[in-house]
C-alpha cells in the first residue's frame, strides 16, 4: 500500500484532529500495514498512559479558592 | 436540566451574575487536569498548590472584571493564565524547577482510607506518581506539548500558536515523546497497570 500521509498526521488521527477523508485513508493504513499498525499501537498505548498522571489539588486549596470568591463577592 | 450538565460558558455566565456555586462546578470539573499541568511544570506539590490558587484567583478576578472573551474555551484559558504564572514565578526565581520528592506522601495523607480498598489506592497512587515521573524525564519542548495536548484540551494548531512553531513541529514534538515514553517504559521495566 502506498501510504499518502506522514508519521505526524497519525498523530493527529489519534488525537481526533484529522478530517474524516483522511481518516478513513489512515484508519485502511493502519488496518493493511502492520509498521503502521505497530507505531500507532505505540503511540496509542503511551498517549492513553499520560492521562494516568491525572491528580487532585488538596481539599485545602480548593475550599480556599471558594472562601476568596465568597468574600471578594460580598465586597463587590 | 441538573446545574452541573450546563456548560463551561453557561456557568461562567452564571458566576458573573453572581452565582457563586457555578465557580464550584467549574473547579470540579477542571481542577485535575489544572493542577496536573501545573505540577507537571514545577515538579513540586506545594508550589503547584500556591499556583493553582493564584491561578483562580486570577481566573475570578478576570471574570468579574469583564475581560473574559474566550467563548467555549474556558480550559485552555485556565491553562494559559496557570502556564504564565509558572513563567513568571520561574523568572522571578530565576532558576529551572528543582524536583522535591514529596509529593506520593501528600497524595496518600490526603485521602481517607479504608482497609477494603487501601491497597488498591496505594497502587493507583504509585501508578500516577511513576506516570508523572516519566514525563518528568521527557526534553522541556515535548513535556510542554504533553502537557498542553492532554490537560490543557489545545488543539496541535492551538500549541503551534502558543509556542511559535510550525503545526508540523508541534506534532513531531508530540510524536517523539509518546515514543519515549514507551522507551522509558521499556528501560525500566514498569508496570503500569493494576
Amino acid at each position: 500500500m502506498v501510504q499518502t500521509f506522514t508519521p505526524t498526521n497519525l498523530v493527529l488521527y489519534l488525537y481526533n484532529e484529522t478530517a474524516m477523508t483522511e481518516s478513513v485513508l489512515i484508519q485502511k493504513s493502519i488496518d493493511n500495514d502492520p509498521a503502521v499498525e505497530e507505531e500507532f499501537e505505540c503511540i496509542k498505548k503511551a498517549a492513553n498512559l499520560v492521562d494516568k498522571a491525572l491528580t487532585s489539588p488538596s481539599a485545602k486549596s480548593i475550599r480556599a479558592i471558594l472562601e476568596y470568591s465568597r468574600k471578594t463577592a460580598l465586597v463587590q | 436540566m441538573r446545574k452541573s450538565d450546563l456548560s463551561d460558558n453557561e456557568l461562567v455566565t452564571e458566576f458573573i451574575s453572581g452565582n457563586e456555586s457555578s465557580l464550584e462546578i467549574l473547579l470540579n470539573r477542571h481542577q485535575r487536569k489544572i493542577f496536573t499541568s501545573i505540577l507537571l511544570l514545577v515538579r513540586d506539590r506545594e508550589l503547584a498548590e500556591d499556583l493553582f490558587q493564584e491561578t483562580f484567583i486570577k481566573v475570578i478576578n478576570t471574570l468579574r472584571s469583564g475581560n473574559y472573551h474566550e467563548e467555549g474555551k474556558f480550559l485552555p484559558w485556565v491553562s494559559r493564565i496557570a502556564h504564565n504564572l509558572v513563567i513568571d514565578y520561574f523568572r522571578r526565581q530565576k532558576k529551572m524547577p528543582m524536583v522535591r520528592d514529596t509529593d506520593e506522601f501528600s497524595i496518600i495523607g490526603n485521602i481517607r482510607l479504608t482497609d477494603e480498598n487501601i491497597e488498591d489506592k496505594i497502587v493507583t497512587d504509585q501508578i500516577h506518581h511513576d506516570v508523572r515521573r516519566l514525563i518528568d524525564l521527557l526534553p522541556d519542548e515535548q513535556r510542554e506539548v504533553v502537557i498542553m495536548r492532554h490537560f490543557a484540551d489545545m488543539s496541535f494548531k492551538e500549541i503551534a500558536e502558543q509556542t511559535n512553531v510550525s503545526i508540523n513541529t508541534s506534532l513531531g514534538r508530540m510524536r517523539y515523546a509518546l515514543i519515549n515514553l514507551r522507551k522509558l517504559i521499556k528501560e525500566r521495566e514498569l508496570v503500569l497497570v493494576k
